[in-house]
């Protein structure tokens, strides 16, 4: 017992030893922390990868250009395994241990509302790339800024769209977690907003996979549209069956699922007209913010492939980040987030000017699947082409 | 064991407790966070070692309690106004209840039967904490108001988890440890000889349960915001398991120094080696399941380091 518990006790002390007490002190002075705590491992690996492409393509072009405020940024980028315990842990670790001179954002809604709390006590802004889910900003939080739009108005377009081709009744289903609960908030404000009657709102399990007794019932409340709130199994899950059970809707609009390239590959012919929202599409000539051209061309060099709303919105909010270092000319944490506060700007994302939540109104895209292609057909001033509404029937594709 | 060597284990258990108590002066916010959870996994090994390790009962779904303690200490501060603190014994209460009702049904399947219904039941909080919308709040999860807590999470932490090495160490030094260890060996033969098996399963069972959900409550406060993919998370019951079974699972130290090496050894390695860590951590558990199947009080003692009746 005696050695047991002496080792015990000589393991955590060795630990002490170990884990580098703080790097402050011996960085170089013409250098810069910026750092973060991503998801490199866990559920949210895919869509936070892209991110850190992103942050990493940044970092070396600012690096090339002489620096943030002439100096070189030392990156660190830390994994929370997707995991808001551990990222409420590195967040303290950046901020107390490497204490860190500009803090980045991390993954998800869930983990940023956790880690927002951190930002507060110790007075460290950032932009949250990740995060679309309003709550966050209903605390008044002073510290944390968004710049992606709202989960609220993910179904924006498509409720006008139904609207604009006369629909009355609609459904709204989701899963059930925070950010696609937020959009069938938003999709029932719209509604409402617009006149529609919302004959059914219903959320389901996540992982679920059959939705037969879901869409009937949709179909026996009278539904003429639907509005999912959804990812991508889900989403697919759903039309697939619809088709099965020959059930037709004028519209049927997904979340996220649509906008995934595999969504059209693998649902074919199926996917033809279905709606999808997208935060922001790398089309510089439609939507014409300056710096697209260069940006994509440079990201998709660097990684084989185009930028998608996730690496173009992370790239804006450190395009903010670096204006906004400029106006508050140092890395005073307080003058960050006045800038942060204050500041106007455009960036390949779109414009930037925050509300006095901290909140960007950044308007996003909604797209037709048409011929296998993303096509923007809302708002009308960035649409492609007119949305063919409503959807044929299945008998007549 | 002689009443001496009690003496020098509390001595010790002692000497630990000043020293952590001390702890959070010396440390940054980040390494007293991290000697936190250190400390809540000590407090789900050890848990998860009564049922598992000394009665023989492989549990597969202790992550159930863990998260009715996280929910109870959310809803109650959040939506009632409760005080923290006492949400803990709240959230100790309820697990406590949950497991007279699942223990009294379950633990009469044995062996796999057992690890799979408790698997089952862990699932099943989740989706009631996923759907149960009007007390959980669904998948929007529950965030609480900000506020100061990494003084006194920590010291939440510390008394639960001395409480719960004194309790452990009490069960394994007593009768009632003795026939969980004889359940454990030989259920039949255990009856025969009149100990009553169910009421010691359910007692050992109601144990483990109350302590992990003040630990999930404390993490909930830690952290601010709970949601059930992550307190329901199978993961954290995987930790226990292997956490005791590294250590020495049926022994009270083994956990403890099971839990205290696996977390430290997981926090390296994604400092040092941020992407290959998940790699890392699972050759460190094969080779531990390989080469120390009883953990590393079995290696110690087969070795001769440990006298054996000393590891209790």
């Amino acid at each position: 017992m005696t050695q047991c518990v002496l080792r015990a006790v000589a393991a955590l002390m060795a630990l002490l030893v170990l884990v580098p007490a703080g790097r402050a002190e011996d960085r170089p002075k013409n250098e810069v922390l910026v750092g973060g705590a991503i998801s490199q491992t866990g559920r949210f690996a895919e869509p936070a990868g892209r991110q850190v492409n992103a942050i990493k393509m940044w970092v070396d072009q600012v690096n090339s250009r002489g620096g943030l405020l002439g100096r070189k940024i030392n990156l660190v980028l830390l994994d929370d395994k997707s995991d808001t315990q551990t990222a409420v842990k590195l967040y303290e670790k950046l901020i107390t241990e490497d204490k860190v001179d500009v803090l980045l954002a991390p993954y998800s809604s869930a983990i940023t509302e956790a880690v927002a709390n951190i930002n507060e006590r110790y007075k460290m802004p950032f932009v949250a790339y990740g995060a679309a889910s309003s709550p966050i900003w209903e605390k008044g939080r002073k510290y944390i800024f968004s710049i992606v739009a709202i989960a609220e108005d993910y179904q924006k377009g498509a409720v006008h769209l139904a609207k604009q081709i006369g629909v009355k009744r609609i459904a709204i289903i989701g899963e059930d977690s925070l950010f696609p609960r937020q959009s069938g908030i938003g999709a029932k404000q719209w509604a409402d907003k617009l006149g529609l009657q919302v004959v059914l709102q219903e959320n389901y399990p996540q992982k679920q996979t059959d939705f037969t007794a879901l869409l009937q019932k949709i179909k026996a409340a009278g539904a003429e549209a639907i509005m999912s709130n959804s990812y991508f199994a889900d989403a697919a899950a759903q039309v697939r069956q619809m088709r099965e059970l020959n059930l037709y809707f004028k519209l049927f609009s997904g979340t996220v699922g649509p906008g995934l390239p595999q969504f059209a590959e693998q649902l074919g012919d199926s996917a033809e007209y279905i709606l999808g929202f997208s935060q922001w599409e790398p089309l510089p000539d439609i939507l014409k913010h300056p710096g697209m051209k260069e940006f994509i061309a440079e990201y998709e060099k660097r990684y084989g492939e185009k930028p998608n709303y996730h690496a173009g919105g992370t790239y804006g909010a450190l395009q903010v980040t670096e204006a906004a270092l400029k106006q508050a000319g140092s890395f005073d944490s307080q003058k960050l987030r006045d800038a942060l506060a204050s500041i106007e700007t455009t960036t390949v994302f779109g414009r930037y000017k925050v509300n006095d939540k901290g909140m960007n109104d950044h308007e996003g895209l909604t797209f037709q699947i048409l011929k296998g292609e993303r096509r923007v057909v809302f708002p009308e001033q960035w649409a492609e082409t007119k949305a063919k509404l409503p959807i044929p029937e299945w008998s007549k594709r | 064991m002689t009443q001496r060597e009690h003496l020098r284990n509390l001595a010790l258990l002692g000497l630990l407790a000043l020293g952590l108590l001390a702890l959070p002066q010396g440390l940054s916010v980040y390494l007293t966070s991290f000697a936190l959870f250190t400390m809540m996994y000590v407090v789900l090994a050890l848990s998860w070692n009564i049922i598992s390790g000394f009665t023989g009962y492989t549990s597969f779904g202790h992550v159930a309690f863990y998260g009715i303690g996280a929910y109870a200490c959310a809803i109650l501060v959040v939506d009632h106004g409760w005080s923290w603190v006492t949400t803990l014994f709240a959230g100790a209460l309820v697990a406590g209840l949950v497991a007279v009702a699942i223990g009294y049904p379950v633990l009469r399947l044995k062996g796999p039967y057992f690890a799979i219904a408790m698997l089952g039941m862990a699932e099943g909080t989740r989706v009631v904490a996923t759907v149960w919308d009007g007390l959980t709040h669904g998948g929007l999860g529950i965030s609480f108001p900000s506020v100061e807590n990494s003084t006194s999470t920590y010291y939440a932490m510390l008394v639960l988890m001395l409480i719960t090495i004194a309790v452990a160490y009490l069960v394994a030094h007593s009768r009632f440890g003795i026939r969980l260890n004889a359940i454990r060996e030989d259920e039949v033969a255990a009856e025969a000889l009149g100990i009553n098996v169910t009421r010691y399963k359910l007692l050992a069972f109601v144990l483990s349960a109350v302590f992990p959900a003040a630990a999930g409550g404390i993490q909930a406060y830690k952290v601010l915001y709970i949601e059930p993919q992550a307190v329901f998370f199978v993961q954290i019951t995987i930790a226990m398991a292997l956490m005791s079974m590294l250590g020495g699972k049926g022994t009270v130290i083994g956990p403890v120094i099971g839990a205290v090496l696996l977390y430290t050894a997981q926090e390296l390695t994604w400092v040092n080696f941020p992407t290959a860590h998940l790699i890392a951590y699972g050759l460190f558990i094969i080779v531990v399941a390989r080469f120390m199947p009883r953990g590393l009080i079995g290696f110690a003692i087969d070795r001769g380091w440990v006298r054996k009746g000393m590891v209790h």
